[in-house]
């Protein structure tokens, strides 16, 4: 078993990686900047809203949120090379700034922002209580939580996602679809929107399974200069998993969460 | 009673030389109206025939090879509906522009026309490019919200016009495309301003659309005829200019009987060879705007493209290595695929039976290998009007409808590179409108007010000088309204210093 702190850091590794990155596309969660565009309309953000992006990652979607909407953004993150990257690539005109940070102990002002937003990573913290409350501390009363995630049934889970194949398909310690609205209440919001979004989820095994394919064939031809075996096993992995999709054991969903005062 | 005899002959009756085909509904050339039309087949060609109460008869070629216009009936693939339109049924197709609720597919490709101005004045030029307005980034990112909302996830805009690079603010919408989620952006230029300014061509590197560069041919006499002016020159400098920063190119050539017909082999010889070049489009030249005199009974049709690149490519090439597209009216497109490898060309279509996988009609089973129905949907994906040449998604989608039978070899970053897409694109105008192809039409033209318009309804029907019309006089307000607040800036400027006095 691994310590919270080797968690947090293996995960943040791995979303920097470029094998993430092959596989993922520039956007690391379902849907892309569609779906944080939705998020956002959703959450009815206003030009001038200051919102912060919890495990704003490379920071595209901080990104898209500020240049969509007008919104200034802040970016926290737990990955220095990712908040190095974000600031990196942002523009001179950007609305979006970077901060090194963990999303349990948020290095941010209390009331003083308007909205936040947090996709496809509540699901990775080890406590998430204590994120929510920290989400809700850094809002104004009436403030709006964005969250989209991965939902899971429980039982779902087959043994071979169980380990840290799973972790990093944000599975293994997902809610369930209503848990995060339970998450959200008891955290001080009441939730005013939530949206089913597990066709993401089969949209994005499409694209993996093609470039798995090509990947295979390139490690057939050229000898397999590296060791495909859990890749070779990809095929089925996916089939599972789009099977739990179908069967709604496992989803993408978005709440909205509005600050009780 | 009729005499049984004419001039002392026994009557005797006569088959017609022609095989009436069907009857649908289209335009009159002259008037706009809405006219019902007949399809007939003569000599092996399909022509257009209809008859306008008030300027009588015309005639028009739609395909010069009946048997393959008939063939691709089975490409017919069902469309997939837009999840929300934005006009009632009232008058009808093409009446409703919008889209209406009765369109039968939604839209794989859509246009924004910037501006209407340009940095040519070419003699062919179906946008009828010349003064008039020019979009803001606040409108253009409506456009963009509002195809989000009618797409849910749309997959190519193309940045057009008149000139979309002489645009002043082309990168900042170009951003606003990407921000909102859309996969691949293209623009739809001249090269012009590639050819000649350094730092436009460095902000285009940094967004990285695929560009969409007209390109007619290698002979100056092409572009004379068709823009006026020699810019072959300027095209190659482009596309070199292109190849220096990594930015693909596809080609886009108007095909014009008696100009370049016996180009189109060239061409293609010259896409496949350049470096930047990912694909070519042939276009048989739309007359509607402005356009050189034509014969509506001998314009360029599908088959005759096919028929050129067969007979001018050396055996390269062979008719069944195009397919037609079933997204869109089967008869308004044909793609193929072609992998290359230095000297090597291999058409996609040799490699496995398409037939077989997108035949809509008959009712069969998928082919034998297991993953038979990702190679149905990676051929989808190939043949649709959203394929972009050179994205890595097409890259993809070849890599898994080749992969059971032919391992290619190389990984995604790299098989794009050896990827090349020929797609032969046959709009309608006036002659050939036919309102069957355009309630199926999945390219269409955003305009500021939100609808989406087919592409050759917008070309043909009179929504382009509508939009044309209404934009200019928006334009025109808004200049004379920022005409008086600088003269009333200038007035109270002037009154000032007089009070003091």
């Amino acid at each position: 078993m691994q310590s919270e702190a080797e968690a947090k850091a293996c995960c943040a590794d791995l979303y920097q990686s470029d094998m993430a990155k092959l596989i993922m596309g520039d956007t690391l969660h379902p849907g892309g900047l569609g779906l944080t565009n939705k998020l956002g309309r959703l959450m009815g953000l206003r030009a001038g809203d200051v919102v912060a992006d919890l495990a704003s990652a490379r920071g595209e979607s901080a990104q898209a949120l500020g240049r969509v909407f007008r919104c200034s953004v802040l970016g926290v993150e737990f990955g220095a090379q990712a908040v190095r990257h974000a600031a990196g690539a942002a523009p001179d005109s950007s609305r979006a700034r970077f901060v090194r940070g963990d999303a349990e102990n948020l290095p941010l002002r209390s009331g003083a922002f308007d909205a936040a937003v947090c996709e496809c990573s509540m699901s990775l913290f080890i406590n998430k209580a204590q994120a929510v409350a920290e989400t809700a501390r850094l809002l104004r009363p009436g403030g709006k939580f964005g969250l989209s995630d991965v939902t899971i049934e429980p039982g779902a889970l087959p043994a071979e996602l169980q380990g840290d194949l799973g972790q990093v398909l944000c599975m293994t310690s997902a809610l369930t679809a209503g848990g995060y609205v339970d998450l959200l209440d008891a955290g001080g919001f009441t939730v005013t929107e939530r949206l089913d979004a597990s066709v993401e989820i089969i949209k994005i095994l499409d694209e993996v399974e093609s470039k798995l394919a090509a990947f295979l064939a390139f490690q057939k031809m050229s000898g397999g200069v590296t060791d495909s075996r859990q890749l070779e096993r990809s095929p089925e992995l996916i089939a599972k998993v789009r099977e739990m999709v179908t069967a709604g054991e496992l989803g993408y969903w978005l709440y909205v969460g509005k600050k009780r005062p | 009673m009729d005499k049984p005899t004419v001039n002392g002959k026994l009557r005797v009756k006569q088959d017609a030389d022609y095989i009436f085909h069907e009857l649908t509904r289209s335009i009159c050339p002259e008037c706009k109206t809405v006219i019902d039309a007949q399809i007939i087949i003569q000599d092996n060609k399909v022509l257009m025939r209809k008859r306008c109460p008030e300027h009588g008869w015309f005639k028009g070629i739609i395909s010069s090879d009946a048997q393959m216009y008939v063939d691709s009936v089975k490409f017919n693939k069902p469309g997939t509906l837009p999840l929300e339109t934005s006009t009632e049924v009232k008058d009808g197709c093409p009446l409703d522009c919008g889209l209406c609720p009765e369109h039968k597919q939604h839209m794989c490709l859509a246009l924004i026309e910037v501006n209407s101005g340009c940095n040519l004045d070419c003699p062919i030029c179906f946008a009828n490019a010349g003064v008039g307005f020019s979009l803001t980034v606040e409108q253009v990112e409506f456009m963009l919200d509002r195809f989000v909302e009618i797409e849910g996830d749309p997959e190519v805009i193309q940045f057009s016009g008149g000139e979309p690079t002489i645009h002043p603010d082309l990168m900042e919408m170009i951003q606003a495309a990407k921000d909102r989620g859309i996969r691949q952006v293209m623009v739809n230029t001249n090269g012009v301003r590639i050819a000649r300014d350094d730092r436009f061509l460095d902000q285009l590197a940094e967004q990285n659309p695929v560009i969409y560069l007209q390109f007619d041919g290698l002979r100056p006499e092409t572009y004379v005829t068709i823009r006026g002016e020699d810019l072959l020159d300027l095209k190659l400098k482009a596309l070199e200019r292109l190849a220096g920063k990594g930015i693909d190119a596809v080609l886009v050539a108007a095909i014009e009987r008696g100009v370049n017909t016996d180009e189109v082999g060239a061409i293609l010889k010259f896409g496949l060879e350049h470096p930047a070049v990912r694909g070519v489009v042939f276009q048989p030249v739309t007359h509607v705007g402005r356009h050189i005199e034509f014969d509506p009974m001998d314009r360029v049709t599908i088959p005759d493209v096919i028929h050129g690149i067969v007979d001018q490519s050396a055996g390269r090439f062979v008719m069944e290595d195009f397919v037609p597209v079933p997204c869109c009216f089967p008869t308004c497109q044909v793609n193929s695929y072609v992998f290359v490898d230095g000297e090597t060309t291999v058409p996609l279509p040799r490699m496995l039976d398409i037939d077989q996988y997108l035949d809509y009609i008959t009712n069969r089973a998928l082919p034998k290998p297991t993953n038979s129905a990702d190679v149905q949907k990676a051929l989808e994906g190939l043949w649709s009007a959203s394929a972009v040449a050179g994205a890595e998604q097409t890259a993809d989608q070849f890599q898994c409808a080749c992969g059971p039978g032919l391992e290619l070899g190389y990984d995604t970053a790299h098989l794009k590179d050896h990827i090349f897409q020929i797609a032969i694109k046959d709009f309608l105008d006036p002659y050939t409108f036919n309102v069957k192809q355009v309630m199926k039409c999945c390219v269409g033209i955003l305009v500021p007010d939100g609808r989406i318009i087919p592409f050759c309804a917008y070309n043909s029907v009179g929504y382009r000088e509508e939009i044309r019309e209404q934009m200019t006089a928006e334009r025109t307000l808004e200049l004379a309204r920022e005409k008086i607040r600088f003269a009333e800036d200038h007035n109270s400027n002037q009154t000032l210093p007089l009070a003091d006095d």
